[in-house]
């Protein structure tokens, strides 16, 4: 694949303690009224990571979408079934509410797109963004974002898709892709790969050395592991989920760490959903 | 490269199967009218699909122990079909790719009942498949698709987002061939949730009429095999010539009163098709029924081909707004509108609206000729999506 | 009549989360709706529509029938005063 640059890059990571004066990042109030936590999260953290440019396509993904807003009108419909219900919830349970707000906000009629397929949406939303900038499109934005509410991890713990020692978290991370790099580029991507299904620790291992090899890349020039899941680590180890719990686009934060963290030669980010949606990025500095 | 449309696959309130369908359309039989399958405190007409979830699961030979959401039960049936009609064998080299707005809904709102008053009570089997990628799953399972699949999710345009994207996968080589549409199940939540926006008709839908007093909700999924011209084994349906997605980034959820983002699709859609507006030949519209929607693409058009308005129509009263199943049920009548030569009548249409003076297509049309079809799909967030569909071998 | 306007102002900053504005902020007469007012749009009106019902039992079917009775907080008073049971 071409090469794909991270020119500009974003996170709002609240397990971590990220706390952004909403107000200052989304300055119109009448728009900013309306969105809960989840919009305000990824609409702070896609127009930061978009400030001063002119996107030419917009791509959100999310897992599992404004749970916190779903579930304020499901208790709606519940309480009050065959009235009239406040259509602001509803309106936000749509999973491409976000990418809308940020067209709005961003002027921008651009190409916009919303994935949600579990733990492969930001793989999925990864994959269109290479196709994008292969059609020659420039500046992608593409963003990763869920929430964690009450209620949903519970259920989540009931149907054991957490691991009793993973801590549920949330999330938005958004990246500014493009074909030509600028002094501000993070990283690149050298490839990206996705198996849905489940591999035993053998299996992961297996497919990491293809993956490299495929790229002509040694073990000893991966300079740092982002492990989202049990793999042989090369270079140094981040465990970025000790960071920002496990959720859907919990990758998306392990992007933006080793992107951030990257000084020199490859990074590889491994992660691993439910022990079925696993995914691998190469990135170069 | 062209990409051909090679299967096709459907069901709706007015069919199971193609044939069905088209039956239904040819006798202009609607399929919307009162909701069986679920209670619901709200009494508005919808587009049901006629076959019940038991009935689903024995056609598609399921254990009827099976927990599985409508709405999957309903991919399943339509991307099957599509499927055996291409004589596609899916593997690692075919995508499938599926737009939905609501995923398992129908099946999580049942389990949210019980849960909200016990966080211990609910069967957990109603929950597993909450997620839009539980629905798409389950269909690749079942199809023996290997590479990890797609889900979109952008509303009423889904669908048309969902064949677009496969056909850009076909075009750069990282697959062969997509599966690809939509599916969404009628549920509680979705109806109250367009009741709160008071958009929907409490009698039949009538889009572009001068009355029209909003939408009438539907269910279903409708699935395209596209594949590259070069693997053809039949002559297929016709080739997606042309796609465009936009974002209208005017309101959150109405769209522009002079369908700046519709207009935008229609023109984008065609200029990558290389087709001018005069060779279009009909228009299946959005049109949903609602006073914004309407105006905004009939405005859209008029601006599009002024005085050589092709024939157009919605075919949204014969089976209600199906939502991210919508562009994929309709793409399926597109492409049998071009194979077969006919255009489909918009039901419930008299008076022609005050601002516009247009007035669909509202008898069954045979035409001969038909070169180029337009698809539009538009969604809440602005999304703005329109496929151009063309005569195989002009 | 000026306790039923204060009470609306309140119930306009809960439902329509006007979190930055105090019930002295808004302007009875001024338009709610467009630049000019409070800049609310169709999904506000949506808001209040629930408001009428929920608070006053007044029933609005079409949302476009609401535009002179949505004009202002004074205009809303009135239709409520004049159509409260």
């Amino acid at each position: 694949m071409q090469k794909i640059y991270i020119n500009s890059l974003s996170s709002i990571c609240p397990p971590k303690g990220d706390a952004p004066d909403y107000k200052a990042l989304i300055p119109n109030a009448n728009m900013r009224r309306r969105m809960g936590r989840m919009l305000k999260m990824g609409v702070a953290s896609g127009l930061q990571c978009a400030a001063g440019v002119e996107v030419e396509a917009v791509i959100t993904t999310t897992g599992l979408g404004c749970l916190a807003d779903t579930e304020k009108f499901l208790n709606e419909m519940l309480d009050n079934g065959g009235q009239m219900l406040n259509p602001t919830t509803f309106i936000h349970s749509t999973f491409n509410t976000l990418g809308g707000q940020l067209a709005l906000l961003l002027h921008s009629n651009a190409y916009n797109m919303t994935y949600a397929q579990c733990g492969h949406s930001f793989e999925n939303g990864l994959t269109d963004a290479a196709l994008l900038l292969g059609e020659g499109r420039r500046n992608v934005l593409l963003g990763g974002i869920d929430e964690r509410i009450d209620s949903g991890e519970v259920i989540e713990r009931r149907l054991g898709c957490l691991d009793s020692d993973a801590f549920r978290g949330e999330g938005a991370q958004f990246f500014l892709l493009d074909t030509a790099p600028t002094a501000a580029s993070a990283a690149a991507f050298v490839d990206f790969s996705t198996f849905s299904g489940k591999m035993s620790r053998e299996e992961v291992d297996e497919w990491i050395d293809r993956f490299l090899s495929d790229n002509g890349v040694v073990s000893g020039d991966v300079c740092l592991t982002a492990c989202g899941g049990s793999c042989k680590v090369r270079g140094e180890r981040m465990a970025f989920k000790e960071e920002c719990g496990e959720y859907p686009t919990a990758v998306a934060y392990g992007l933006y760490r080793a992107a951030s963290e990257l000084s020199e030669g490859y990074a590889l980010v491994y992660n691993c959903y439910l022990d079925r949606y696993h995914s691998l990025i190469l990135l170069e500095k | 490269m062209n990409v051909c449309v090679t299967g096709l696959g459907v069901i709706s309130a007015i069919g199971t199967g193609v044939a069905e369908n088209w039956e239904s359309l040819r006798l202009g039989r609607s399929g919307v009218g009162k909701i069986c399958h679920f209670p619901t405190r709200l009494d508005v007409p919808a587009g049901e699909v006629k076959v019940g979830n038991a009935e689903l699961k024995r056609l598609l030979k399921l254990p009827e122990t099976a927990v599985v959401s409508r709405t999957a039960l309903l991919a399943l049936m339509a991307a099957r079909e599509a499927v055996a009609d291409a004589g596609l064998t899916p593997d690692g080299s075919v995508a499938f790719i599926s737009a939905t707005s609501v995923g398992g809904m129908d099946r999580s709102e049942v389990f949210y009942g019980q849960f909200r008053e016990d966080n211990k009570a609910g069967d957990l089997a109603d929950v597993r498949m909450h997620s839009c990628a539980a629905s798409t799953e389950f269909v690749a399972r079942h199809l023996g698709v290997s590479r990890p699949p797609v889900t979109i999710s952008t509303a009423c345009s889904s669908a048309a987002n969902a064949i677009m994207l496969g056909a850009r996968m076909i075009r750069q080589g990282l697959v062969r061939a997509a599966i690809v549409g939509g599916t969404d199940a009628l549920c509680d939540f979705t109806l109250h949730g367009f009741n709160s926006l008071m958009i929907l008709d409490r009698c039949l839908t009538r889009p572009f009429d001068d009355t029209r007093a909003g939408l009438n909700l539907g269910e279903g999924a409708g699935y395209l095999v596209l594949e590259r011209e070069s693997d053809l084994r039949h002559e297929p349906y016709c080739v997606l010539s042309g796609y465009a997605n936009v974002n209208e980034a005017y309101h959150q959820t109405g769209s522009s009163p002079e369908g700046d983002g519709a207009l935008m699709a229609m023109e984008q859609a065609l200029r990558m098709a290389g087709v001018c507006p005069e060779d279009v030949g009909y228009v299946k519209t959005h049109g949903t029924g609602t006073p914004g929607n309407d105006l905004s693409e009939s405005r859209a058009m008029l601006r599009l081909f002024g005085d050589r308005m092709p024939l157009f129509s919605s075919v949204k009263p014969f089976i209600g707004h199906t939502l991210g199943a919508s562009a994929g049920i309709e793409s399926v009548y597109a492409a049998l509108s071009l194979a077969r030569g006919c255009v489909f009548p918009n039901l419930n249409f008299t008076t022609p609206m005050a601002e516009t003076g247009l007035s669909p297509v509202t008898e069954w049309t045979s035409v001969d000729g038909l070169r180029h079809v337009v698809v539009n799909a538009f969604g809440f967030g602005g999304n703005d999506s329109s496929l151009v569909f063309s005569r195989y071998k002009e | 009549m000026e306790k039923l306007i204060e009470e609306l102002k309140q119930h306009l900053i809960e439902n329509l989360n006007l979190e930055d504005l105090t019930p002295a902020d808004i302007d009875a007469e001024a338009p709610l709706f467009g630049d000019e007012g409070l800049g609310l749009d169709s999904i506000d009106a949506l808001e209040i529509i629930l408001i009428l019902e929920r608070n006053y039992g007044l029933k609005i079917d079409n949302p476009a029938k609401g535009k002179e009775i949505f004009y202002s907080v004074r205009t809303l008073a009135d239709y409520i005063t004049a159509n409260r049971k």
